[in-house]
């Protein structure tokens, strides 16, 4: 173990550093990437679908998830495996993800494909969000720094829970039959 | 290469460094050490998480509630991780206990009940066996997410990865003898980063009052001093340096309750403590 510390005492008053960056955007995994990731050698190919009223009522309803949600980024497999991407907003970040769905309704996995972490005021500006609707999830967003290693108090996955729900509501009531 | 899961109630970051010009099958490979870290990681939440029913944590905290002193076969990782537990509650005297678990200060029904509870009072038999001599509220909350990192970590190595950082929702451990920069994430001045310094092959963990979720007082914090029982209030962030994420995970609760960077069991565990004001 080895450790450099930009101070030369234990106890560092914040006044005395400077901010490093003022949002960070990850990239993790390209949409193709985790179709390989969760399903090696299957064929996907992208589906439209109409979500009827009753299910959307329910996804919501089940998942606490308010916002509508784009429906854009849903791909079935020659073998009956589902992959849906989606967005989540949470208190300070703005997440893309992918859910991979067995054909035996079973979850494949959880992927984090895009992590934008910005300020609180900013996320809740209108014109903030405009910038992700109806984006190509392989687009990527470039801000002023990519901060790789961040340490500090613990964020909470939740909100991703509360998408993954929303998507397990979407399978059971609608893709499960389709 | 790059990959996120939503584990642990946080997000847990696996990196494996690589050159963009890597054969396909290379990467392929990378991809397939990542699914095997990820099922470690998986393991380790559902042994250790208190949300989860059939994990050993619940099992251990329903053993509690019943008042009998049965003899309780658990998984050898729970195990392990109450053994380090109990190391730290000694040396720290008594400041780390997992035992405290979810006990709130402010719930007055539960608190004699629980009022003697450590982790000190789980007996660890041989054969990878727990017995209970007080109640207790088990909570691995403040060591598990540590010990799930040095998991994924030892996997990495038996794999031959020389470079790899793998960062739990910030507590990280990074292998291989480049330096990292360490960024610690400040809410006072929202979104913005400040560099703590530079890292190699070792771990750093943080804790922050300032992040609390509101308690039932409506006070600011959810870390609470094992020996006064009391949630403990102030607006510093703690972060510990250490040679493994275990021991960065659960020291810098100590830090934040006692705040005396030069207590003589950071330097027992080979780990450097840092208070940001």
């Amino acid at each position: 173990m080895q450790w450099k510390s930009t101070s030369c005492i234990s106890v560092i008053c914040m006044a005395s550093l400077s901010p490093a960056g003022l949002v960070c955007a990850k990239q993790y995994l390209s949409i193709d990437e985790v179709k390989h990731v969760m399903f090696s050698g299957e064929v996907f190919k992208q589906v439209e679908i109409d979500i009827p009223i009753a299910v959307k009522d329910l996804m919501r309803k089940e998942s606490g998830v308010r916002y509508a949600y784009t429906q854009k980024h849903i791909w079935k497999s020659n073998q009956g495996s589902w992959l849906l991407v989606d967005e989540v907003v949470g208190k300070h970040e703005m997440i893309t993800y992918a859910v991979g769905i067995h054909a035996n309704g079973q979850i494949q996995g959880v992927e984090i494909l895009e992590y934008n972490e910005t300020y609180g005021e900013q996320i809740r500006e209108k014109k903030w969000l405009q910038q992700f609707k109806g984006r190509d999830a392989n687009q990527t967003l470039r801000f002023n720094e990519d901060i790789k290693n961040i340490t500090g108090a613990t964020l909470s996955s939740k909100h991703v829970t509360n998408g993954v729900q929303r998507l397990m509501v979407l399978y059971r009531e609608y893709l499960s039959k389709a | 290469m790059r990959r996120s899961q939503p584990l642990l109630g946080t997000f847990v970051e696996v990196c494996i460094a690589d050159e963009a010009s890597a054969p396909a099958q290379q990467k392929f490979f990378y991809q397939e050490i990542c699914n095997v870290v990820y099922r470690e990681i998986s393991k380790v939440q559902s042994l250790m998480s208190r949300h989860d029913g059939c994990s050993d944590i619940s099992k251990i905290n329903r053993l509690s509630a019943t008042g009998k002193r049965i003899v309780l076969p658990i998984h050898p990782w729970t195990y392990e991780v109450l053994l380090i537990a109990q190391k730290i509650c000694i040396e720290t005297n008594g400041l780390f206990d997992c035992g405290v678990g979810q006990f709130d200060p402010t719930h007055t029904t539960r608190k004699s009940h629980y009022e003697h509870a450590s982790i000190r009072s789980i007996e660890l038999l041989g054969s990878h066996e727990v017995s209970l001599h007080e109640p207790i509220s088990l909570d691995l909350g403040g060591i598990a997410k540590g010990y799930a990192v040095d998991r994924g970590v030892d996997i990495l190595k038996n794999f031959g990865i020389e470079e790899a950082v793998i960062n739990a929702g910030g507590d990280l451990r990074v292998i291989g003898q480049q330096a990292h920069a360490i960024n610690l994430r400040e809410r006072v001045n929202e979104g913005a980063y400040i560099p703590l310094g530079e890292l190699r092959d070792g771990a750093i963990a943080s804790s922050s009052t300032r992040f609390g979720r509101t308690n039932m007082k409506g006070g600011k914090s959810y870390l609470i001093n094992p020996k006064t029982r009391k949630y403990i209030e102030d607006d510093l962030s703690y972060s510990i340096v250490a040679p493994t994420c275990v021991v960065a995970d659960s020291l810098t609760k100590v830090l934040a309750i006692e705040k005396n960077i030069y207590a003589p069991y950071f330097k027992k565990f080979g780990a450097i403590p840092i208070i940001v004001e």
